[in-house]
């Protein structure tokens, strides 16, 4: 039990990282990026190919995946998303047709199998009588570092000021001389970092493969909708909770509950719909206007 | 004029395609090609009633497909009914499946209930997948002649057990489509076009906007499943898969069904219809390409993965420069002022 709760706690802090840049988008521009989940495949793609093709050392390989992806995400938003984020229809009809698009074309390019990376901390650490891969308590650290710069950026700099302006009243913010389209590029290009953070750190232990954007798309979406969409904070302390239900799921053929790795996300499906059904906008979200 | 012209289109269509066989100009291929294509525009009309005319759309059409045939299938695989008992308590389920799809809609706008749908399908092809022993999993479920439909067993010739498919599949088109445009044609019609528009307004003129939304999830759903259904009992394919180039529970689908629709023109069901048969016919032009081009041979050995890359890139960009379909775009002249009910055939 100890294991699942340790297990639950590191895991939480990538589904609140995923979580942060898809609520990120929503807050900001209204778009509810069904993209997101590919953005965080094509981080770990891009680094296996820095590392494993280019041969680049490994952790360049991984900030290289990284910094690309924010990169991907704003060039998104520049010729594909700025065009259409007025409709809402056209955003899920067209971010959804580029996860798939994302998806068989990685399967063109690296095949449809699964792909392994090796981890930048190899070794074992044992917490409290648990033994703990030195990647996860890594994943953890960095995944609250960047929520912490994240948070920092968006409350003490001038530009997060712009950005939380843009969010509130996208209209007063042009107003007083705020560059929407740039505070958008920015905003993807931001979201995009945390997607692809949280991309290298999902490579492990199961590795890569296409379809590996499905379920964090899943766990986001449960995670958003139940901390309300748009609201930051909610986001966090849903993310826990969806977190420790996954991992719940996930061990739970160890306390002999007949579960397991191929029911993730299931859960978090369930609970976004009952939420959905009872509360629409969400634990901490604001009625919708 | 305009309430008449989407029957003539339809109905003019159904005519050409019903006088294919006894022209003689059909190989066995195009059979199957005129008969998934003639699903197709089901799948795609049954969306259109949601997306184009209710303006709700639907990320997971193929929940209400997949749920029909899996049913369908199962039934008569399990239990030995006939077909002509499965299929239309596989419609029944994907009925229910929409009734529980569309209840949320008393509460939710916008972007949620675009997002259940999706999830639902994405949760449903899990299922499918962790109850293998009976689903199938993966590989999915295969019949025998007891679960034909229409029933031919292996006796008759190939000729005549597809040109019977086809007939009964131009049967159901029929079915479908004309119940369909009647029913956009009628009152029910324009209080759904207007929840489109204003769900407030409908709502401020005494209409419970909730009720008709569902019911439109309920009738979108009963199209999609009794076509899903119909679709794999078919000699001509006789079997059901979750993914792939005949899967019923997939993304994929679901995307193409959207894709159908978007190049044919929102909201006038002909379009939609007309945008299947283009996307079918494309995507067997397109899969045979690599045969005929050298360079492209690398491709073959790839599957059909590219084939839907490419439709899903014809997407994305036909929204950003033809946001009301491609048809309606490239033919302007013959459309109606402010509408999109008529489109060329």
């Amino acid at each position: 039990m100890a294991a699942i709760l340790l297990f639950a706690l590191l895991k939480s802090a990538l589904y609140s990282l995923v979580a942060l840049g898809f609520t990120l988008l929503f807050g900001v521009g209204g778009v509810l990026n069904l993209a997101h989940g590919a953005l965080l495949m094509l981080s770990a793609y891009l680094s296996y190919t820095g590392f494993a093709i280019l041969g680049l050392p490994l952790y360049v390989a991984l900030a290289g995946g990284v910094v690309l992806t924010a990169g991907l995400a704003a060039t998104l938003y520049r010729t594909v998303i700025g065009r259409i984020q007025h409709s809402t229809t056209l955003t899920l009809i067209v971010t959804l047709a580029i996860a798939l698009v994302a998806q068989q074309a990685i399967a063109l390019v690296f095949g449809a199998s699964s792909l392994t990376m090796p981890s930048p901390a190899p070794g074992v650490t044992t917490i409290a009588g648990v033994t703990v891969p030195n990647t996860q308590i890594v994943a953890f650290v960095v995944a609250w570092l960047a929520i912490g710069g994240f948070w920092g950026f968006i409350e003490r700099t001038r530009f997060g000021r712009a950005i939380r302006a843009t969010a509130m009243d996208a209209k007063g913010a042009a107003l007083i001389g705020i560059h929407a389209r740039q505070v958008f590029t920015w905003t993807w290009a931001l979201s995009g970092a945390l997607a692809g953070l949280a991309g290298i750190f999902l490579v492990y232990p199961s590795g890569l493969d296409p379809r590996m954007w499905v379920d964090p798309l899943v766990i986001a979406f449960a995670i958003v909708i139940l901390g309300g969409l748009g609201s930051l904070k909610g986001s966090i302390i849903a993310a826990y909770l969806v977190g420790f239900v996954e991992t719940l799921t996930f061990y739970a053929p160890q306390i002999d509950i007949p579960l397991g790795a191929q029911w993730v996300g299931v859960p978090s499906l369930v609970l976004t719909v009952l939420i959905l059904i009872v509360r629409p906008q969400g634990l901490f979200g604001r009625p919708a206007t | 004029m305009r309430r008449t012209a989407a029957y003539a289109i339809f109905g003019v269509g159904l005519l050409v395609l019903a006088a294919l066989p006894p022209l003689g100009v059909l190989s066995t291929a195009s059979y199957s090609l005129l008969i998934t294509a003639c699903f197709f525009a089901m799948y795609a009309m049954s969306w259109d009633l949601l997306g184009g005319y209710t303006g709700q759309v639907v990320l997971g059409q193929a929940l209400f497909i997949g749920t029909a045939a899996y049913a369908s299938g199962l039934l008569s695989l399990e239990l030995g009914w006939s077909p002509l008992a499965t299929i239309p308590l596989g419609t029944l389920a994907a009925v229910g499946v929409g009734a529980l799809i569309g209840a949320p809609a008393a509460r939710l706008r916008g972007p949620y209930l675009a997002l259940v749908t999706l999830i639902a399908l994405i949760a449903a092809s899990k299922l499918v997948r962790i109850f293998s022993d009976v689903t199938g999993g993966s590989s999915g479920l295969i019949f025998t002649p007891e679960n034909f439909f229409p029933p031919l067993g292996y006796s008759v010739s190939l000729e005549v057990l597809y040109r019977t498919s086809y007939y009964y599949t131009l049967g159901l088109l029929a079915v479908v489509g004309l119940g369909l445009l009647g029913l956009v044609r009628s009152r029910w019609g324009v209080i759904l076009t207007a929840i489109r528009e204003d769900e407030t307004a409908v709502e401020a003129s005494g209409i419970n906007p909730a009720k008709f939304k569902i019911a439109a999830f309920m009738v979108s759903a009963a199209a999609a499943g009794l076509a899903g259904a119909a679709y794999v009992h078919l000699p001509t394919l006789a079997g059901v898969q979750p993914g792939g180039a005949n899967g019923v529970l997939s993304l994929d689908l679901s995307l193409l069904i959207i894709v159908a629709c978007v190049v044919g023109g929102l909201g006038s069901l002909a379009g939609p219809a007309i945008g299947a048969f283009l996307i079918v016919v494309g995507r067997e032009y397109l899969s045979t390409l690599p045969e005929q081009i050298g360079f492209l041979s690398a491709l073959q050995q790839q599957g059909q993965g590219w084939v839907t890359l490419i439709f899903l890139v014809v997407l994305v960009v036909l929204v950003q420069v033809a946001p009301r379909g491609l048809l309606p775009t490239l033919f302007p002249h013959r459309q109606t002022t402010g509408s999109q009910r008529k489109t060329p055939a």
